[in-house]
């Protein structure tokens, strides 16, 4: 049983609790990067970040001192205490939780443009998008969208692959995710026997899981002549979990994407690093730290990854690599132009 | 044994009641309050700190080896207080200076101790730097309790022993509660807590 006597040394308490826990999580949260939890998503340097806990830790505890004249007589029991403790800390959670939600977003790309045609393949699960090239080669362009993206993310590499003269079509992905392996590795060959016909070539481009996808796929058919893989995973140890995905998302978009589908099932059944391997100089890869750790145990990347062109662009997020950069790298893979100074993992 | 512990007793209540500004800062320290909130707020800090996996990994272990710990050391305490009641150096002793009010329970172990080693030991064992600031936090907290008069020497040492030793088993002895935690901080990690 809770008396909480006296009651307002626990309204205190919990004022007092809320507050520092709430300036514990900005701090800790900013010294870790997690944006998704941070009030207006930006990120101290570590030394602001420490100060400003100082401040608040001896403000708030001035005032709880100050305004609590009986802190030296009989209170709350330890349970009691621990009860108020624990909403403070839930109450900053929240708050930092709600505060975290306008902060950045994954991009919605804009409207879909009308001259598109749509074909919808419900039973195989997923639709897609073409726009006509004028190219008479045969060569095409394949967008896969990462199934937690909206399909309108990736629509400035497809404007970049038409303003090229390429054919080009966007992959979108229904509400169950990726099929499962190992239907999904039926799409790239599909899209490029359906439209590029029997000397049909293509370039293939997937972000995040769907990144993965399209290395298994250009490993898979040799019709595939090059791969811009952007953020993919590679091996299940990648994938980055628990709280760490809001270091570029937000709360309810980090849950939708965690319990959506079963990304580390289809990753790991992918096998993209070994893909990677033998994709070689057909791939390029960007990826960021923010999304993993790129770790591959067991290989040694400089010679497993020979001939792959690969960037590492820190403190972006997944979604983030898609703009800017990733357009460059496509249009210089779409014109055969190698990378100069390109990273490796590692 | 027990003249030690009165003289040491003596030494630090000795000094109550002197100076204000020192009897200031004692009932700053010795309250229940800001000393464990201090503590747990610490935890709070590692849990959400964690830059990369294996630090976030490190830190969520002993966060959880911390309230484990503390736990299974309040059970022992209470355990002890069944069998053993000793009372406090002012129900013994009417001159002792005290600056808190008057605890009924058991002055053996020290309830508070107990709990600030338990969870600073824990801390200690999962981040050495920010430990000595958790352990710093501890001692003083204890030794106020002893400068306040509401616990003997023995008694905070009987307590830092017992909550250390908590850590320690907790945090190193248990391979079934590696097991255990880290299947629930898997789970934690799905509801995106940890």
């Amino acid at each position: 049983m809770f008396y909480l006597y006296p009651a307002y040394i626990a309204w205190n308490y919990y004022g007092y609790i809320a507050l520092m826990a709430l300036a514990v999580i900005q701090a800790a949260a900013s010294v870790s990067g997690l944006r998704g939890l941070l009030i207006g998503g930006r990120v101290w340097p570590r030394r602001v970040a420490l100060r400003g806990l100082a401040v608040v830790a001896l403000l708030a505890t001035a005032g709880f001192v100050h305004f609590s004249p009986d802190l030296l007589t009989p209170g709350l029991a330890g349970s009691e205490l621990m009860l108020v403790f624990g909403a403070g800390v839930l109450t900053a959670m929240v708050v930092s939780m709600l505060a975290g939600l306008a902060g950045r977003r994954p991009p919605s790309g804009g409207a879909i443009p009308r001259e598109t045609r749509e074909y919808a393949l419900p039973a195989a699960g997923y639709t897609y998008r073409l726009w006509d090239g004028s190219r008479p080669d045969g060569r095409m362009v394949i967008v896969l969208t990462d199934p937690d993206l909206p399909e309108a993310s990736m629509l400035p590499l497809c404007k970049k692959a038409t303003a090229s003269g390429f054919p080009c079509v966007l992959v979108q992905w229904g509400p169950e995710g990726v099929p499962s392996y190992p239907d999904a590795l039926a799409v790239v060959p599909m899209c490029i026997s359906s439209h590029g016909g029997e000397e049909g070539r293509a370039f293939v481009v997937g972000a995040g899981a769907a990144a993965d996808l399209a290395l298994r796929s250009a490993a898979d058919d040799e019709r595939v002549e090059g791969v811009l893989a952007v953020a993919p995973a590679l091996t299940t140890a990648n994938l980055v979990q628990g709280v760490r995905l809001l270091s570029s998302m937000n709360v309810v978009d980090a849950w939708r994407r965690y319990h959506s589908w079963d990304r580390r099932a289809f990753v790991k059944a992918l096998r993209g690093h070994e893909a990677l391997a033998r994709v070689g100089k057909r791939a390029r890869v960007l990826s960021s730290p923010d999304d993993g750790l790129f770790l591959v145990p067991g290989f040694e990347e400089r010679t497993h990854y020979a001939g792959v062109q690969w960037r590492v662009i820190p403190g972006l997020p997944h979604y983030a690599l898609v703009e800017g950069e990733a357009e460059q790298w496509l249009e210089d893979l779409l014109t055969g132009m190698e990378v100069e100074d390109c990273d490796r993992p590692g | 044994m027990t003249g030690l512990d009165e003289a040491l007793f003596q030494a630090l209540n000795g000094l109550a009641g002197r100076w204000p500004v020192l009897d200031g800062l004692a009932r700053l320290v010795v309250n229940d309050y800001l000393a464990p909130s201090t503590l747990a707020l610490m935890l709070v800090w590692m849990w959400v700190r964690g830059a990369t996996p294996p630090q976030r990994q490190s830190d969520t272990a002993a966060v959880l080896n911390a309230i484990v710990a503390q736990f299974l050391a309040n059970v022992i305490l209470k355990a002890v207080n069944l069998v053993y009641f000793r009372p406090r150096p002012f129900d013994s002793d009417p001159g002792v200076s005290l600056l808190f009010y008057r605890p009924w329970d058991s002055s053996f172990p020290s309830n508070p101790a107990t709990f600030a080693f338990a969870v600073a030991t824990a801390i200690y064992l999962g981040d050495r730097r920010l430990g000595r600031w958790a352990l710093s936090v501890a001692g003083l907290w204890a030794l106020a309790r002893v400068f306040c008069g509401v616990h003997y020497p023995s008694d905070v040492l009987a307590g830092a022993l017992l909550g250390s030793s908590m850590a320690f088993v907790v945090s190193r002895g248990f391979s079934a509660w590696a097991r255990l935690r880290d299947r629930l901080v898997s789970l934690l990690r799905e509801l995106l807590v940890a």
